[in-house]
Protein backbone atom coordinates (compact mmCIF):
# COMPACT_ATOMS: atom_id res chain seq x y z
CA UNK A 1 0.00 0.00 0.00
CA UNK A 2 1.44 3.38 -1.22
CA UNK A 3 2.51 5.91 1.47
CA UNK A 4 -0.76 8.69 2.43
CA UNK A 5 0.82 11.51 0.38
CA UNK A 6 2.07 14.86 2.27
CA UNK A 7 0.50 17.90 1.62
CA UNK A 8 3.85 18.80 0.08
CA UNK A 9 4.23 16.24 -2.31
CA UNK A 10 0.35 17.13 -3.46
CA UNK A 11 1.45 20.81 -3.88
CA UNK A 12 4.33 19.47 -5.86
CA UNK A 13 2.81 17.14 -8.41
CA UNK A 14 -0.30 19.52 -9.15
CA UNK A 15 1.96 21.84 -10.57
CA UNK A 16 3.08 19.96 -13.16
CA UNK A 17 0.23 18.42 -14.61
CA UNK A 18 -0.85 19.77 -17.98
CA UNK A 19 -3.30 18.27 -20.96
CA UNK A 20 -6.76 18.44 -22.07
CA UNK A 21 -10.15 17.76 -21.03
CA UNK A 22 -12.80 19.65 -19.02
CA UNK A 23 -11.68 21.99 -16.97
CA UNK A 24 -10.80 20.59 -13.07
CA UNK A 25 -11.33 23.24 -10.47
CA UNK A 26 -10.36 22.30 -6.53
CA UNK A 27 -12.99 25.07 -5.32
CA UNK A 28 -10.97 25.22 -1.41
CA UNK A 29 -7.61 25.65 -2.96
CA UNK A 30 -9.04 28.86 -4.62
CA UNK A 31 -8.53 30.78 -1.09
CA UNK A 32 -5.49 28.55 0.59
CA UNK A 33 -1.70 28.77 -0.24
CA UNK A 34 -1.19 25.15 -0.14
CA UNK A 35 2.85 25.77 -0.78
CA UNK A 36 2.04 26.16 3.17
CA UNK A 37 -0.94 24.78 4.31
CA UNK A 38 -3.05 24.84 7.24
CA UNK A 39 -3.25 20.98 7.78
CA UNK A 40 -2.33 18.21 9.87
CA UNK A 41 -2.04 14.44 8.26
CA UNK A 42 -3.13 11.93 10.93
CA UNK A 43 -2.37 8.34 9.51
CA UNK A 44 -4.80 8.50 6.30
CA UNK A 45 -6.55 12.25 7.18
CA UNK A 46 -5.93 14.87 6.39
CA UNK A 47 -7.61 17.08 9.32
CA UNK A 48 -7.11 20.87 9.67
CA UNK A 49 -8.96 24.25 7.94
CA UNK A 50 -6.93 23.35 4.70
CA UNK A 51 -7.87 19.23 4.88
CA UNK A 52 -10.34 19.76 1.86
CA UNK A 53 -8.01 21.47 -0.40
CA UNK A 54 -5.32 18.97 0.12
CA UNK A 55 -7.91 16.40 -0.11
CA UNK A 56 -9.30 17.25 -3.01
CA UNK A 57 -6.17 18.14 -5.20
CA UNK A 58 -4.73 14.81 -4.28
CA UNK A 59 -7.89 13.37 -5.90
CA UNK A 60 -7.76 15.53 -9.30
CA UNK A 61 -4.09 13.89 -9.39
CA UNK A 62 -5.18 10.20 -8.68
CA UNK A 63 -7.73 10.66 -11.34
CA UNK A 64 -5.51 11.80 -13.47
CA UNK A 65 -7.24 14.55 -14.75
CA UNK A 66 -5.57 16.55 -17.81
CA UNK A 67 -6.82 19.36 -17.00
CA UNK A 68 -6.20 20.83 -13.56
CA UNK A 69 -6.89 24.79 -13.02
CA UNK A 70 -4.04 25.25 -10.50
CA UNK A 71 -2.98 26.80 -8.89
CA UNK A 72 -3.90 30.12 -10.63
CA UNK A 73 -7.49 29.15 -12.24
CA UNK A 74 -8.72 31.43 -15.31
CA UNK A 75 -11.76 31.83 -13.61
CA UNK A 76 -13.45 33.90 -16.43
CA UNK A 77 -13.16 31.09 -19.07
CA UNK A 78 -15.52 29.47 -20.39
CA UNK A 79 -17.24 25.98 -18.92
CA UNK A 80 -17.42 23.16 -18.62
CA UNK A 81 -16.02 23.32 -14.86
CA UNK A 82 -15.63 20.52 -12.42
CA UNK A 83 -15.42 22.41 -8.78
CA UNK A 84 -14.19 19.62 -6.32
CA UNK A 85 -15.58 20.58 -2.97
CA UNK A 86 -15.96 18.88 -0.16
CA UNK A 87 -19.40 17.85 -0.49
CA UNK A 88 -20.10 14.49 1.14
CA UNK A 89 -20.41 13.12 -1.83
CA UNK A 90 -23.34 15.07 -3.15
CA UNK A 91 -23.54 17.00 -6.09
CA UNK A 92 -24.21 20.83 -6.11
CA UNK A 93 -25.52 23.50 -8.46
CA UNK A 94 -26.29 25.95 -5.98
CA UNK A 95 -24.55 28.00 -3.32
CA UNK A 96 -26.44 30.44 -1.11
CA UNK A 97 -25.57 33.66 -2.04
CA UNK A 98 -25.44 36.77 0.76
CA UNK A 99 -26.08 40.72 1.40
CA UNK A 100 -25.83 43.41 4.15
CA UNK A 101 -28.41 44.85 5.65
CA UNK A 102 -28.60 48.39 7.00
CA UNK A 103 -31.66 49.05 9.35
CA UNK A 104 -31.79 52.74 10.17
CA UNK A 105 -33.23 54.48 12.81
CA UNK A 106 -34.76 58.12 13.73
CA UNK A 107 -32.20 60.45 15.78
CA UNK A 108 -31.56 58.84 19.13
CA UNK A 109 -33.58 60.40 22.33
CA UNK A 110 -31.11 63.08 24.08
CA UNK A 111 -29.20 61.60 27.33
CA UNK A 112 -27.20 59.07 27.54
CA UNK A 113 -29.23 56.74 29.33
CA UNK A 114 -32.03 57.38 27.58
CA UNK A 115 -30.08 56.76 24.35
CA UNK A 116 -28.67 53.44 25.71
CA UNK A 117 -32.53 52.61 26.23
CA UNK A 118 -33.42 53.17 22.54
CA UNK A 119 -30.61 51.41 21.29
CA UNK A 120 -30.88 48.50 23.44
CA UNK A 121 -34.98 48.74 22.64
CA UNK A 122 -34.11 48.93 18.82
CA UNK A 123 -31.39 46.15 18.77
CA UNK A 124 -33.70 43.68 20.75
CA UNK A 125 -36.50 44.48 18.46
CA UNK A 126 -33.98 43.76 15.42
CA UNK A 127 -32.69 40.85 16.32
CA UNK A 128 -36.03 39.38 17.41
CA UNK A 129 -37.36 40.01 13.65
CA UNK A 130 -34.54 38.54 12.40
CA UNK A 131 -34.85 34.80 13.88
CA UNK A 132 -35.93 32.14 11.87
CA UNK A 133 -39.50 31.18 12.06
CA UNK A 134 -41.42 28.39 9.97
CA UNK A 135 -44.49 27.09 10.68
CA UNK A 136 -43.81 23.59 10.36
CA UNK A 137 -39.65 22.89 11.32
CA UNK A 138 -37.93 23.53 14.54
CA UNK A 139 -35.78 26.27 12.82
CA UNK A 140 -34.36 27.60 16.17
CA UNK A 141 -32.83 24.77 17.10
CA UNK A 142 -31.32 23.52 13.62
CA UNK A 143 -27.79 23.67 14.47
CA UNK A 144 -27.30 21.71 11.39
CA UNK A 145 -28.88 23.59 8.96
CA UNK A 146 -31.26 21.03 7.72
CA UNK A 147 -34.22 23.77 7.12
CA UNK A 148 -32.04 26.94 7.79
CA UNK A 149 -30.14 26.51 4.72
CA UNK A 150 -32.96 27.32 3.02
CA UNK A 151 -34.27 30.04 4.08
CA UNK A 152 -33.20 33.77 4.32
CA UNK A 153 -31.16 34.22 7.55
CA UNK A 154 -29.42 36.88 9.27
CA UNK A 155 -26.19 37.85 11.61
CA UNK A 156 -25.46 40.91 13.48
CA UNK A 157 -22.61 42.71 12.06
CA UNK A 158 -22.86 45.75 13.96
CA UNK A 159 -24.87 48.28 16.02
CA UNK A 160 -24.95 51.74 16.40
CA UNK A 161 -27.04 54.57 18.15
CA UNK A 162 -28.67 55.25 14.86
CA UNK A 163 -28.70 51.31 12.71
CA UNK A 164 -28.01 48.47 13.10
CA UNK A 165 -26.22 46.17 10.15
CA UNK A 166 -26.77 42.53 9.37
CA UNK A 167 -25.29 40.18 7.04
CA UNK A 168 -27.85 38.16 5.17
CA UNK A 169 -27.77 34.63 3.65
CA UNK A 170 -29.96 34.68 0.60
CA UNK A 171 -31.51 31.99 -1.76
CA UNK A 172 -33.43 31.97 -4.88
CA UNK A 173 -36.89 33.23 -3.26
CA UNK A 174 -35.05 36.21 -1.06
CA UNK A 175 -36.70 39.38 -2.61
CA UNK A 176 -35.78 42.71 -1.12
CA UNK A 177 -39.52 42.95 -0.25
CA UNK A 178 -39.51 40.05 2.41
CA UNK A 179 -36.45 41.64 3.93
CA UNK A 180 -37.94 44.69 4.30
CA UNK A 181 -41.36 43.57 5.29
CA UNK A 182 -39.18 42.03 8.20
CA UNK A 183 -38.10 44.94 9.90
CA UNK A 184 -40.09 47.83 9.28
CA UNK A 185 -42.27 47.47 11.90
CA UNK A 186 -38.95 47.34 14.52
CA UNK A 187 -39.28 50.91 16.34
CA UNK A 188 -38.13 54.05 15.27
CA UNK A 189 -37.15 52.95 11.78
CA UNK A 190 -36.63 55.07 9.28
CA UNK A 191 -34.99 53.77 6.14
CA UNK A 192 -33.57 49.99 5.31
CA UNK A 193 -30.69 49.51 2.78
CA UNK A 194 -29.88 46.25 1.30
CA UNK A 195 -27.08 45.84 -0.57
CA UNK A 196 -26.67 42.27 -2.63
CA UNK A 197 -23.01 41.17 -1.67
CA UNK A 198 -23.10 38.00 -4.01
CA UNK A 199 -25.86 36.26 -5.57
CA UNK A 200 -27.68 33.35 -5.99
CA UNK A 201 -27.62 31.51 -9.50
CA UNK A 202 -28.28 27.84 -10.13
CA UNK A 203 -25.50 26.36 -12.07
CA UNK A 204 -26.59 25.07 -15.69
CA UNK A 205 -24.26 22.17 -16.30
CA UNK A 206 -24.50 20.81 -19.83
CA UNK A 207 -27.05 17.92 -20.25
CA UNK A 208 -24.01 15.50 -20.94
CA UNK A 209 -21.99 16.24 -18.02
CA UNK A 210 -24.76 16.36 -15.48
CA UNK A 211 -25.41 12.88 -16.59
CA UNK A 212 -21.73 11.82 -16.55
CA UNK A 213 -20.99 12.77 -13.14
CA UNK A 214 -24.96 12.33 -11.64
CA UNK A 215 -23.84 8.06 -13.21
CA UNK A 216 -20.43 8.57 -11.46
CA UNK A 217 -22.05 8.94 -8.63
CA UNK A 218 -24.42 6.21 -8.68
CA UNK A 219 -21.86 3.67 -9.28
CA UNK A 220 -19.62 4.98 -6.35
CA UNK A 221 -21.80 6.17 -3.86
CA UNK A 222 -25.36 4.83 -5.14
CA UNK A 223 -26.80 8.41 -5.82
CA UNK A 224 -26.79 11.22 -7.10
CA UNK A 225 -28.50 13.72 -4.46
CA UNK A 226 -28.35 17.29 -5.22
CA UNK A 227 -27.80 19.92 -1.90
CA UNK A 228 -26.95 23.21 -0.92
CA UNK A 229 -24.11 25.15 0.16
CA UNK A 230 -24.90 27.72 2.80
CA UNK A 231 -22.72 29.87 2.01
CA UNK A 232 -20.69 31.19 -1.20
CA UNK A 233 -17.97 28.94 -2.76
CA UNK A 234 -15.66 28.43 -5.41
CA UNK A 235 -18.97 27.48 -7.47
CA UNK A 236 -20.91 30.94 -7.58
CA UNK A 237 -16.95 32.22 -8.39
CA UNK A 238 -17.38 31.09 -11.61
CA UNK A 239 -18.99 33.50 -14.30
CA UNK A 240 -20.01 30.17 -16.61
CA UNK A 241 -23.29 28.75 -16.10
CA UNK A 242 -21.76 25.24 -17.17
CA UNK A 243 -20.28 23.99 -13.89
CA UNK A 244 -20.86 21.64 -10.95
CA UNK A 245 -19.95 20.55 -8.00
CA UNK A 246 -19.10 17.77 -5.85
CA UNK A 247 -17.02 15.70 -3.91
CA UNK A 248 -16.82 13.38 -1.10
CA UNK A 249 -15.36 14.41 2.60
CA UNK A 250 -15.80 17.43 4.44
CA UNK A 251 -13.55 21.13 5.39
CA UNK A 252 -11.67 20.11 7.85
CA UNK A 253 -11.46 16.15 7.17
CA UNK A 254 -10.73 14.48 4.36
CA UNK A 255 -9.56 10.46 4.58
CA UNK A 256 -8.11 7.45 1.77
CA UNK A 257 -11.39 6.70 1.44
CA UNK A 258 -13.17 10.39 1.04
CA UNK A 259 -9.56 11.28 -1.75
CA UNK A 260 -10.83 7.62 -3.47
CA UNK A 261 -14.35 7.99 -3.73
CA UNK A 262 -13.22 11.43 -5.46
CA UNK A 263 -11.24 10.14 -7.72
CA UNK A 264 -13.04 7.47 -8.89
CA UNK A 265 -16.17 10.15 -9.11
CA UNK A 266 -13.72 12.33 -11.18
CA UNK A 267 -12.42 9.63 -13.70
CA UNK A 268 -15.64 7.80 -14.72
CA UNK A 269 -17.04 11.25 -14.90
CA UNK A 270 -14.18 12.37 -17.28
CA UNK A 271 -14.06 9.20 -19.51
CA UNK A 272 -17.97 9.22 -20.10
CA UNK A 273 -18.13 13.22 -21.10
CA UNK A 274 -15.11 13.08 -22.55
CA UNK A 275 -14.21 16.53 -24.57
CA UNK A 276 -14.29 20.12 -22.60
CA UNK A 277 -13.20 23.73 -23.47
CA UNK A 278 -10.33 24.51 -25.89
CA UNK B 1 -56.65 -5.52 -7.81
CA UNK B 2 -58.07 -2.58 -6.28
CA UNK B 3 -58.52 1.05 -7.39
CA UNK B 4 -60.62 4.21 -7.39
CA UNK B 5 -63.33 4.73 -10.23
CA UNK B 6 -61.98 8.42 -11.00
CA UNK B 7 -59.27 10.95 -9.64
CA UNK B 8 -59.16 11.77 -5.85
CA UNK B 9 -57.70 14.85 -4.80
CA UNK B 10 -55.39 15.17 -1.30
CA UNK B 11 -53.51 17.37 -0.19
CA UNK B 12 -50.69 18.45 -2.63
CA UNK B 13 -50.98 15.36 -4.62
CA UNK B 14 -54.38 13.95 -6.67
CA UNK B 15 -54.31 10.12 -7.34
CA UNK B 16 -55.71 8.56 -10.33
CA UNK B 17 -57.01 5.38 -11.52
CA UNK B 18 -55.14 3.11 -13.57
CA UNK B 19 -56.10 -0.20 -15.61
CA UNK B 20 -53.41 -2.20 -14.31
CA UNK B 21 -52.60 -3.58 -10.97
CA UNK B 22 -49.40 -1.78 -9.05
CA UNK B 23 -48.62 2.07 -7.37
CA UNK B 24 -46.83 4.55 -9.18
CA UNK B 25 -45.97 7.88 -8.00
CA UNK B 26 -45.60 10.21 -10.42
CA UNK B 27 -45.17 7.27 -12.82
CA UNK B 28 -42.90 5.48 -11.22
CA UNK B 29 -43.80 2.20 -9.95
CA UNK B 30 -43.35 1.70 -6.09
CA UNK B 31 -41.29 -1.30 -5.89
CA UNK B 32 -37.94 -2.79 -4.69
CA UNK B 33 -36.12 -1.94 -8.26
CA UNK B 34 -36.75 2.14 -8.49
CA UNK B 35 -36.09 2.65 -4.77
CA UNK B 36 -32.86 4.49 -4.44
CA UNK B 37 -33.23 6.39 -1.33
CA UNK B 38 -34.16 4.74 1.87
CA UNK B 39 -32.93 6.00 5.00
CA UNK B 40 -34.66 9.22 6.57
CA UNK B 41 -37.06 9.13 3.68
CA UNK B 42 -37.92 6.70 0.66
CA UNK B 43 -37.41 8.35 -3.22
CA UNK B 44 -38.28 6.52 -6.53
CA UNK B 45 -36.16 6.94 -9.63
CA UNK B 46 -36.50 6.10 -13.04
CA UNK B 47 -34.44 7.22 -15.32
CA UNK B 48 -34.41 10.77 -14.97
CA UNK B 49 -37.62 11.58 -12.90
CA UNK B 50 -37.39 11.10 -9.05
CA UNK B 51 -40.13 11.43 -6.68
CA UNK B 52 -39.16 12.17 -3.00
CA UNK B 53 -40.86 11.25 0.39
CA UNK B 54 -43.18 8.59 -1.47
CA UNK B 55 -44.02 6.61 1.59
CA UNK B 56 -46.04 9.38 2.90
CA UNK B 57 -48.75 8.76 -0.05
CA UNK B 58 -48.33 4.58 -0.49
CA UNK B 59 -48.94 4.38 3.38
CA UNK B 60 -52.31 6.10 3.21
CA UNK B 61 -53.10 4.12 -0.26
CA UNK B 62 -52.21 0.34 1.75
CA UNK B 63 -54.62 1.94 5.02
CA UNK B 64 -57.31 2.10 2.52
CA UNK B 65 -56.19 -0.68 0.46
CA UNK B 66 -55.97 0.43 -2.73
CA UNK B 67 -53.63 -1.36 -4.90
CA UNK B 68 -53.69 -0.02 -8.50
CA UNK B 69 -53.07 3.70 -9.05
CA UNK B 70 -50.87 6.42 -10.12
CA UNK B 71 -50.41 9.19 -7.75
CA UNK B 72 -49.53 12.91 -9.18
CA UNK B 73 -47.87 15.42 -7.28
CA UNK B 74 -49.45 18.87 -7.62
CA UNK B 75 -46.87 21.34 -5.50
CA UNK B 76 -46.18 24.52 -7.57
CA UNK B 77 -44.47 26.58 -5.02
CA UNK B 78 -40.68 26.50 -3.66
CA UNK B 79 -40.55 25.94 0.04
CA UNK B 80 -36.68 26.03 0.33
CA UNK B 81 -36.43 24.96 4.17
CA UNK B 82 -37.30 21.33 2.86
CA UNK B 83 -34.06 19.62 1.65
CA UNK B 84 -36.38 17.80 -0.73
CA UNK B 85 -36.56 20.89 -2.32
CA UNK B 86 -33.28 22.18 -2.60
CA UNK B 87 -32.82 19.05 -4.09
CA UNK B 88 -35.27 19.30 -6.74
CA UNK B 89 -34.21 23.02 -7.51
CA UNK B 90 -30.78 22.29 -7.76
CA UNK B 91 -31.51 18.83 -10.38
CA UNK B 92 -33.73 20.98 -12.39
CA UNK B 93 -36.59 19.20 -11.28
CA UNK B 94 -40.40 20.65 -10.67
CA UNK B 95 -41.11 21.31 -6.60
CA UNK B 96 -44.18 18.85 -7.42
CA UNK B 97 -41.35 15.65 -7.28
CA UNK B 98 -41.62 16.08 -3.64
CA UNK B 99 -45.20 13.97 -2.84
CA UNK B 100 -44.50 14.29 0.97
CA UNK B 101 -46.39 16.30 3.16
CA UNK B 102 -44.75 19.63 4.87
CA UNK B 103 -45.70 18.85 8.28
CA UNK B 104 -44.96 15.02 7.94
CA UNK B 105 -48.17 13.86 7.72
CA UNK B 106 -49.29 10.66 6.07
CA UNK B 107 -51.68 12.88 4.06
CA UNK B 108 -54.47 12.53 6.56
CA UNK B 109 -56.56 14.63 3.43
CA UNK B 110 -55.60 12.19 1.02
CA UNK B 111 -56.52 9.18 3.26
CA UNK B 112 -60.05 10.62 3.87
CA UNK B 113 -60.97 11.32 1.04
CA UNK B 114 -60.27 7.78 -0.27
CA UNK B 115 -62.61 6.87 2.12
CA UNK B 116 -65.37 8.55 0.26
CA UNK B 117 -63.97 7.55 -3.42
CA UNK B 118 -65.93 4.87 -5.51
CA UNK B 119 -63.46 1.68 -5.52
CA UNK B 120 -63.40 -0.65 -8.60
CA UNK B 121 -62.24 -4.54 -7.44
CA UNK B 122 -61.23 -7.34 -9.52
CA UNK B 123 -59.27 -10.18 -8.76
CA UNK B 124 -56.44 -9.84 -11.24
CA UNK B 125 -53.55 -8.70 -8.46
CA UNK B 126 -50.76 -11.11 -8.03
CA UNK B 127 -48.61 -10.36 -5.03
CA UNK B 128 -46.36 -11.64 -2.41
CA UNK B 129 -45.44 -12.84 0.80
CA UNK B 130 -42.88 -14.84 3.05
CA UNK B 131 -42.34 -18.31 3.05
CA UNK B 132 -41.04 -18.36 6.50
CA UNK B 133 -40.41 -16.08 9.39
CA UNK B 134 -37.40 -13.48 8.48
CA UNK B 135 -35.51 -11.22 10.89
CA UNK B 136 -33.16 -8.28 9.76
CA UNK B 137 -31.41 -5.78 11.64
CA UNK B 138 -29.67 -2.37 10.78
CA UNK B 139 -29.19 0.80 12.24
CA UNK B 140 -30.16 -0.27 15.51
CA UNK B 141 -33.07 -1.23 14.91
CA UNK B 142 -34.78 -4.66 14.31
CA UNK B 143 -37.63 -6.09 11.92
CA UNK B 144 -39.52 -9.58 11.92
CA UNK B 145 -41.47 -10.67 8.95
CA UNK B 146 -43.52 -13.88 9.12
CA UNK B 147 -46.32 -15.38 7.01
CA UNK B 148 -50.08 -15.35 8.15
CA UNK B 149 -52.76 -17.13 6.47
CA UNK B 150 -53.98 -16.21 2.72
CA UNK B 151 -56.28 -13.19 2.77
CA UNK B 152 -55.68 -12.21 6.20
CA UNK B 153 -53.70 -8.74 5.35
CA UNK B 154 -51.01 -7.16 7.35
CA UNK B 155 -50.37 -7.17 11.16
CA UNK B 156 -47.89 -4.41 13.07
CA UNK B 157 -46.57 -4.00 15.77
CA UNK B 158 -43.89 -0.89 16.06
CA UNK B 159 -41.86 0.48 18.73
CA UNK B 160 -39.67 3.21 18.52
CA UNK B 161 -38.16 4.10 21.66
CA UNK B 162 -41.03 4.49 24.31
CA UNK B 163 -43.55 4.60 22.28
CA UNK B 164 -45.28 1.71 20.52
CA UNK B 165 -48.41 0.46 18.13
CA UNK B 166 -50.33 -2.08 17.18
CA UNK B 167 -52.88 -2.58 14.40
CA UNK B 168 -54.27 -4.82 11.62
CA UNK B 169 -54.75 -3.98 8.04
CA UNK B 170 -57.07 -6.04 6.24
CA UNK B 171 -56.73 -6.43 2.33
CA UNK B 172 -59.23 -3.63 2.28
CA UNK B 173 -57.92 -1.65 4.61
CA UNK B 174 -57.82 -0.53 8.11
CA UNK B 175 -60.45 0.81 10.51
CA UNK B 176 -61.33 4.80 10.60
CA UNK B 177 -59.83 4.81 14.17
CA UNK B 178 -56.45 3.33 12.56
CA UNK B 179 -56.33 5.28 9.63
CA UNK B 180 -57.30 8.52 11.30
CA UNK B 181 -54.51 7.60 14.19
CA UNK B 182 -51.77 7.10 11.72
CA UNK B 183 -52.72 9.99 9.63
CA UNK B 184 -52.64 12.50 11.83
CA UNK B 185 -49.14 11.62 13.31
CA UNK B 186 -46.13 13.14 12.66
CA UNK B 187 -42.90 11.70 11.11
CA UNK B 188 -39.96 10.79 14.07
CA UNK B 189 -37.75 13.97 12.81
CA UNK B 190 -40.33 15.95 14.00
CA UNK B 191 -43.13 14.26 16.11
CA UNK B 192 -43.63 15.80 19.72
CA UNK B 193 -43.66 12.40 21.48
CA UNK B 194 -42.29 8.80 20.90
CA UNK B 195 -46.17 7.34 20.94
CA UNK B 196 -47.10 9.46 18.14
CA UNK B 197 -43.65 8.26 16.14
CA UNK B 198 -44.72 4.53 16.67
CA UNK B 199 -48.14 5.55 15.20
CA UNK B 200 -46.34 7.66 12.01
CA UNK B 201 -44.18 4.38 11.45
CA UNK B 202 -47.10 2.41 10.70
CA UNK B 203 -47.84 4.03 7.18
CA UNK B 204 -44.17 4.23 6.79
CA UNK B 205 -43.98 -0.10 7.18
CA UNK B 206 -46.65 -0.40 4.89
CA UNK B 207 -45.48 1.73 2.10
CA UNK B 208 -41.92 0.00 2.52
CA UNK B 209 -42.34 -4.07 3.42
CA UNK B 210 -45.99 -4.50 1.83
CA UNK B 211 -46.11 -1.62 -0.41
CA UNK B 212 -42.27 -1.15 -2.23
CA UNK B 213 -41.28 -4.76 -0.88
CA UNK B 214 -44.31 -6.51 -2.13
CA UNK B 215 -44.85 -8.78 0.98
CA UNK B 216 -48.40 -9.01 2.04
CA UNK B 217 -50.48 -11.10 4.35
CA UNK B 218 -47.83 -10.98 6.84
CA UNK B 219 -47.27 -9.83 10.54
CA UNK B 220 -44.71 -7.48 10.88
CA UNK B 221 -42.90 -6.54 14.42
CA UNK B 222 -40.28 -3.96 14.31
CA UNK B 223 -38.07 -1.98 16.97
CA UNK B 224 -37.51 1.00 14.92
CA UNK B 225 -34.27 2.88 15.02
CA UNK B 226 -33.03 6.07 13.57
CA UNK B 227 -33.25 6.42 9.86
CA UNK B 228 -35.59 3.52 9.72
CA UNK B 229 -36.10 3.20 5.79
CA UNK B 230 -32.77 1.32 5.77
CA UNK B 231 -34.13 -1.19 7.66
CA UNK B 232 -37.36 -2.06 6.48
CA UNK B 233 -36.42 -1.68 2.65
CA UNK B 234 -33.39 -4.03 3.56
CA UNK B 235 -35.10 -6.41 5.28
CA UNK B 236 -37.65 -6.97 1.67
CA UNK B 237 -34.21 -7.03 0.09
CA UNK B 238 -33.41 -9.66 2.16
CA UNK B 239 -36.79 -11.58 1.77
CA UNK B 240 -35.81 -12.03 -1.66
CA UNK B 241 -31.98 -12.39 -1.45
CA UNK B 242 -32.48 -15.60 1.19
CA UNK B 243 -35.45 -16.78 -0.73
CA UNK B 244 -37.61 -16.07 1.34
CA UNK B 245 -40.31 -14.14 -1.07
CA UNK B 246 -42.33 -16.46 -2.88
CA UNK B 247 -45.84 -15.48 -4.93
CA UNK B 248 -48.51 -15.69 -3.27
CA UNK B 249 -51.23 -15.71 -5.98
CA UNK B 250 -54.10 -13.45 -6.81
CA UNK B 251 -56.72 -11.62 -4.93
Amino acid sequence: MSEFPTPASVHERALSVAGDGPAVLVGPALDTDLESPDVDVDGDCYVGPDAAAVGLLAAALDAGVGRLDYPDPSLAADGPWLVLSPCGGRLRTVDCGTATVRIEFDAPAAGSHARLTDQRKRLDSVLSAARPTHDHYPVELDDDGIFTTGMTTFSLESASADSVRLRATTTPSTTAEEIRDRFVDSPDVTRIVIERTVGVERAAPDAALRSAVEDAHVSVVGDCEYAWSSTPTALSTLPSANKIAFGAGTTERFDAEAVADTATILSKTVAAYGGGRE
Amino acid sequence: MRTIDADVDGEFVRVEPVESDGLRVNGIPADLAHTRKADVRIDLVEGCKRCFVAEHVLGPLRLRGITAANVVGTVETWDFARPEHRFCYGADLAPSAVVGHPEGLPNPALAAALGSAGIVSNGDRSFGTVSEPLEYSHGGGTIRIEPLDPGTGVELDLVYGDGSFACTVPPDGADEATIDAVTHSTTPYLAPSDEEAATHAVADVLSDVVVIGDLDDVRIEADLGDAYHALTIGAARRARACGAYVERGER
